[in-house]
């Protein structure tokens, strides 16, 4: 089921979302909702990722490269993380 | 042109707060040169003491008095002191208002006011009504008259509900018997007609709004962040949700308002929110409106005024967190309020001052963490340690540990040099230990001042190791500790302390057996913390229950003790002897049966039960006695408790800063006998503490948050 989403090739964060990312662990606040969200190590690094616009297949590249982990495996977390973000309106997908 | 004066109601700023010391807040920030009248129907309205904020009291009737009385007294009250405008802050008081409209025209006091018809469509039970007309979804309501009717509902609801009464409270039921004994407390507290309200899951908002002739001039937008087990929001954050404003807007419309409200929403996962109540007033959070540049209540002021203001929307991403804070006098400083007069002055007697400031030979400063800084309506006592170490004659820097980003006491301004996050305290998992080790290395602390039960074992456990770290601390040793548990309280009897006689509850099945045995009335108590007064056996299975449902089986029972209470907070030393103790006499009590004021007493036999206390147990560090002193029985020990009391800043402001003293102790410093100041009153009060949300960003991304809230 996973593995079946779509990972969108750019990912751009609402202007709405406030970001802030640390080296382990990062946090999104959504200003119209109100929601906060605290990310792990891994899911900080592909924020941060994602914020600055990169592509991503360089995303998951670059987790791949920190966490020593299988690209399938990253790729389908990445797409769940994206699903996620979709989901409560903080980012907009391109591609 | 003379000055403004504002007549404000609404200063019981206790567990669940009235609005009127944030609209006070608010009205300051706006304009400093405005004065303030605090209208309060009595001395134990404690947002009535905030010293910097308020220029007069004066006393109202009670709000379930009669139009008739209150018009009297305002008409006394504006004969002998100016009163322009008057902002009331309570829903049971807004209907004398406004039927006393022509009244306060007549004496010259501006207000700005919902029609009769507008404050009766927005009550509960019309809620349902007023939904359908503005187009806006409402929970599924039933309307309660009698106890019969609450009988009758119980059976064919399905659960869980919200039972409300006519005008405030609320409480959660979770099957028939829960809703009955919930609605038996509320109708005996509030009376009929009570409602019951489907349970709707979801996230919380809270809409303020200031509105004209129905059309809106100024909305802030919250979203709730946490709440107390009332529903009271303690923590929240202004968001930017034009639909919610935009529904909040219909309802106002459709009323036809004028004046202040509050729309309250609930928002389910799929999107949809619905009203589940409407307040025809300012909600308790609402400085933060005003610090997100929506000033509402400054806006009413100038809507009363005839002015005819821009629209003001507060911007999103301001969070509040709601502290319990002291304020400390000497003696009640509204002692002398009485009906007849507006006093002004009353709050600018000069405030307590710590004994010993200018000691010679105190040792450095140094660098102190402390633990526990929830300072929720229950607090835990690290911030009024910190804040009785702020006035230490030479205050340490002061590092704030917390297993909480949310804990409220972290975003109090003046207390922490820097707050640190910690895992959860737990000695098996989670690195407790390890990390708490670390923190305090890191930060430099070189002393430790744990305040929560939880942690106390985990630290006296850890103490050898934290001094090896060259952090110092005072607690007893485990075995000690585990000797004054509530389960091994009754223990102390053999040592000649009276207690009220005391059961476990193993099971709810064993309540039959407790009520036999201790009688109709009796306490029930959680294992670490909660206590509640059971006088029915369907009340003591529904509290069992709830307790149970937080702390677990088993529960302590304990024998009702009729008589004055008193809190004794103390300090021994490794050799076992007490060098301070202050007895507090309870004054000031909430519905709840919480304490939020008290005067300190000089009284020897419960200071010398402090001293026996700590002799006998062997006893070192911190604690706190909490007694009921029977006309007829004598005095009897209820509670010991491991730490500081949550009160504890009285003991600075009264001459024996105790927090202090625990530091000194344990780091080795000879500290004499210290003896409070008789007369030295307090209250507590619930204070928003405002800033930006990046500051609770910061310590979940970092772990830690250095510099103060701003």
């Amino acid at each position: 089921m996973m593995g079946a989403r779509e990972l969108p090739a750019r990912v751009r964060f609402l202007d709405s979302v406030s970001i802030r990312l640390g080296s382990e662990r990062g946090f999104l606040f959504d200003q119209r909702s109100g929601h906060v969200f605290s990310l792990n190590d891994s899911a900080t690094l592909a924020a941060a990722g994602l914020r600055d616009g990169t592509p991503t297949t360089d995303v998951v590249a670059a987790v791949v490269e920190a966490f020593d982990v299988d690209a399938a495996t990253v790729r389908a977390d990445l797409a769940r993380l994206v699903a996620q973000l979709l989901e409560e309106g903080l980012v907009e997908s391109h591609g | 042109m003379g000055e403004l004066w504002i007549g404000v109601t609404g200063l019981y700023s206790t567990d669940n707060p009235h609005p009127g010391l944030g609209v006070i807040r608010a009205l300051r920030q706006a304009d400093p040169s405005w004065r303030i009248l605090a209208l309060i129907p009595d001395r134990s309205a404690t947002g009535a003491y905030a010293a910097e904020l308020i220029d007069a009291h004066a006393i109202l009737p009670p709000p379930w008095s009669s139009p008739k009385v209150l018009g009297a007294r305002l008409r006394a009250i504006a004969h002998r002191h100016p009163l322009d405008i008057v902002i009331p802050t309570l829903d049971t008081e807004l209907p004398h208002y406004v039927a006393l409209r022509g009244t306060l025209r007549r004496l010259g006091i501006r207000t700005a006011l919902p029609t009769a018809a507008a404050l009766r469509a927005r009550e509960k039970r019309r809620l349902p009504l007023l939904g359908r007309q503005a187009a806006v979804p409402v929970p599924e309501t039933v309307v309660m008259l009698s106890s019969e009717a609450v009988r009758r509902a119980a059976a064919r609801l399905h659960y869980p509900q919200v039972v409300k009464g006519a005008m405030v409270d609320t409480v959660v039921a979770h099957s028939a018997e829960d809703l009955r004994v919930a609605a038996g407390e509320l109708g005996t507290t509030w009376g009929y007609p009570l409602l019951a309200q489907s349970f709707v899951h979801g996230e919380e908002y809270d809409v303020a709004v200031v509105a004209r002739r129905g059309e809106v001039q100024g909305t802030a937008v919250m979203k709730k962040l946490s709440v107390t087990s009332k529903g009271t929001a303690w923590a929240g954050v202004t968001v930017d949700e034009p639909g919610l404003a935009e529904q909040a807007g219909r309802l106002a419309r459709v009323l036809r308002w004028d004046g202040a409200l509050e729309v309250e929403f609930i928002r389910t996962p799929d999107g949809r929110a619905y009203c589940f109540e409407i307040n025809p007033r300012f909600p308790s959070w609402i400085a933060l409106a005003a610090e997100a540049g929506a000033n509402l209540p400054a806006l009413l002021v100038r809507i009363a005024e005839g002015a005819e203001p821009e629209l003001i929307r507060a911007r999103a991403g301001r969070l509040f967190a709601r502290s319990v804070v002291e304020r400390v006098f000497f003696g009640n400083p509204l002692a002398a309020l009485d009906a007849h007069r507006v006093r002004g002055g009353l709050l600018s007697i000069p405030g307590a001052r710590p004994a010993g400031r200018s000691s010679r030979g105190e040792r450095s400063a140094g660098r102190v963490a402390v633990t526990g800084l929830n300072a929720a309506d229950n607090p835990s006592p690290g911030l009024t340690v910190g804040r009785s170490l702020r006035l230490a004659p030479a205050s340490p820097a002061l590092i704030g540990l917390t297993h909480e980003i949310l804990a409220t006491g972290a975003y109090v301004g003046g207390i922490w040099e820097e707050v640190r996050l910690l895992p959860f305290p737990s000695r098996e998992e989670g690195g407790y230990p390890e990390a708490l080790i670390e923190h305090c290395r890191a930060a430099g602390a070189d002393c430790l001042v744990p305040t929560l039960d939880i942690e106390l074992p985990l630290v006296a456990w850890l103490a050898p190791r934290l001094a090896q770290a060259g952090v110092a601390t005072l607690v007893p040793p485990p075995e000690v500790l585990a000797s004054v548990t509530k389960p091994r309280l009754p223990a102390l009897a053999a040592d000649g302390f009276r207690l009220p006689r005391s059961l476990m509850i193993p099971a709810l099945d064993d309540l039959p057996r407790v009520a036999e045995a201790l009688g109709r009335r009796f306490v029930i108590k959680g294992p670490l913390a909660d206590a509640r007064v059971v006088s029915a056996q369907e009340e003591a299975r529904v509290m069992a229950r709830r307790l149970a449902a937080t702390w677990g089986f088993p529960l302590l029972a304990q024998e009702y003790v009729e008589g004055e209470e008193f809190g004794i907070a103390a300090v021994a030393d490794r050799t076992h002897r007490v060098v301070g103790s202050v007895v507090v006499r309870k004054e000031i009590r909430t519905l709840n049966g919480n304490t939020w004021g008290g005067t300190v007493v000089a009284d020897r036999g419960l200071s010398a039960l402090a001293h026996r206390f700590a002799e006998t147990v062997r006893w070192v560090g911190p604690f706190e006695l909490e007694v009921i002193r029977h006309a007829r029985r004598g005095t009897f020990l209820i509670e010991v408790n491991p730490r500081f009391p949550g009160w504890v800043y009285l003991s600075a402001g009264a001459g024996a800063n105790l927090p202090w003293a625990a530091v000194r102790l344990a780091r080795g410093e000879r500290v004499p006998r210290m003896t409070p100041r008789p007369g030295t009153f307090y209250v507590r009060m619930a204070w928003d503490s405002i800033a930006p949300v990046e500051r609770m960003a910061t310590l979940a991304v970092e772990g830690r948050v250095s510099g103060h809230v701003g």
